[in-house]
């Protein structure tokens, strides 16, 4: 196997599956790979090579204490999201219920206005349609008798002169 | 205080964490405190400014758990915390290199502050002996963490084709200690 496969093997060795039966196959032949297995097992029992730093206790104290603030500070922003959200609720609603009134009145008035007209709507009678008699016609002597034109005809008398 | 949650898996704690149990996410701190400390000596921080950072982004770590998805990797998600910590504070300090080159993890210098140094002087037998920090880091996440090249790529402001080369290397130079 080339050198190339090789580096394959360490690839595949620190993948999360680990080396296959056909790297494992071959590390049997090729030293090399035989010992980067043994490398790579010897590293994982003996851990991370960044476990050799450690926080100190002042290190660990400051960062709860960090912690600690930005938990109440998250609590604090928790609470005051909840509290906008209600007041954009109750907003919402009242502007809704304010909307369905007003559209409600509105509505009411204009039934209340279009009512009249249409009672008020001329309609032919047909008893007053056949009637020939302007007695029928529902216009008595002498009412708005200004507003109607009045024939004159000249009297019998007038011939006679 | 944490010793309940010492046999909890990573996801478990963080899911505890996310419950807002603090113990739990302290617990979290104890086991990836060296990487993310390793990760900025790297750079070149000092070992106390390191620390502050470090604080910094667990304190932030926490604040935002709930934003991270069990699916990705909590030590990547950890570290690109920290770089943006880190970087926020070089911004501050104006110091902050704008031209947004990847970092070679090839030529990387070996700017190991004398604290760090003191720490790998004093286990010369051990096989991490003498490994930069960011070679340490790169080893967790690689074995440890089990992050594919794509992440540590990501994590390490790096190239994929870079980590994977000096992956492999650092596993032949480890290789030459094992076989002595």
């Amino acid at each position: 196997m080339p050198d190339k496969d090789c580096e394959k093997i360490i690839d595949l060795a620190t993948e999360k599956n680990g080396a296959d039966t056909t790297a494992q196959a071959h590390a049997r032949t090729c030293p090399k790979c035989a010992a980067t297995l043994a490398l790579l097992a010897l590293l994982k029992t003996s851990g991370s090579p960044t476990t050799d730093l450690k926080p100190s206790a002042a290190f660990l104290s400051r960062v709860e204490s960090g912690l600690a603030i930005s938990a109440s500070e998250a609590a604090t922003a928790g609470a005051l999201k909840a509290k906008i959200l209600a007041a954009v609720i109750g907003v919402a609603l009242t502007a809704t219920v304010a909307w369905t009134i007003v559209s409600h009145a509105k509505k009411s008035d204009t039934h209340n206005t279009a009512t009249p007209a249409t009672q008020g709507e001329m309609r032919a009678n047909p008893a007053d349609a056949n009637s020939e008699s302007t007695t029928n016609s529902g216009i008595k002597p002498g009412e708005n008798a200004g507003t109607f034109p009045q024939l004159q005809f000249p009297a019998p008398t007038d011939e006679i002169k | 205080m944490t010793n309940n949650y010492e046999n909890l898996d990573s996801n478990e704690l963080i899911e505890l964490a996310k419950k807002g149990q603090k113990q739990a996410f302290a617990m979290l701190v104890k086991r990836h405190y060296g990487t993310v400390m390793y990760y900025l000596m790297g750079f070149g921080v000092k070992k106390s400014d390191a620390e502050d950072i470090t604080q910094e982004a667990f304190i932030n770590a926490f604040r935002k758990i709930d934003q991270f998805k069990t699916s990705g990797s909590f030590v990547g998600w950890l570290l690109r915390i920290a770089r943006n910590q880190h970087i926020d504070k070089l911004r501050k300090e104006r110091k902050f290199d704008t031209t947004g080159n990847e970092l070679d993890l090839l030529n990387l210098p070996d700017d190991r502050t004398p604290e760090l140094q003191v720490i790998s002087d004093a286990a010369v037998d051990d096989l991490y002996s003498g490994l930069k920090p960011q070679e340490k880091v790169l080893l967790d996440l690689r074995v440890f963490q089990q992050m594919s090249f794509a992440e540590i790529a990501e994590a390490l402001g790096s190239s994929e084709g870079n980590a994977r080369l000096v992956f492999h290397r650092l596993i032949v130079k480890l290789r030459g200690k094992f076989r002595s």
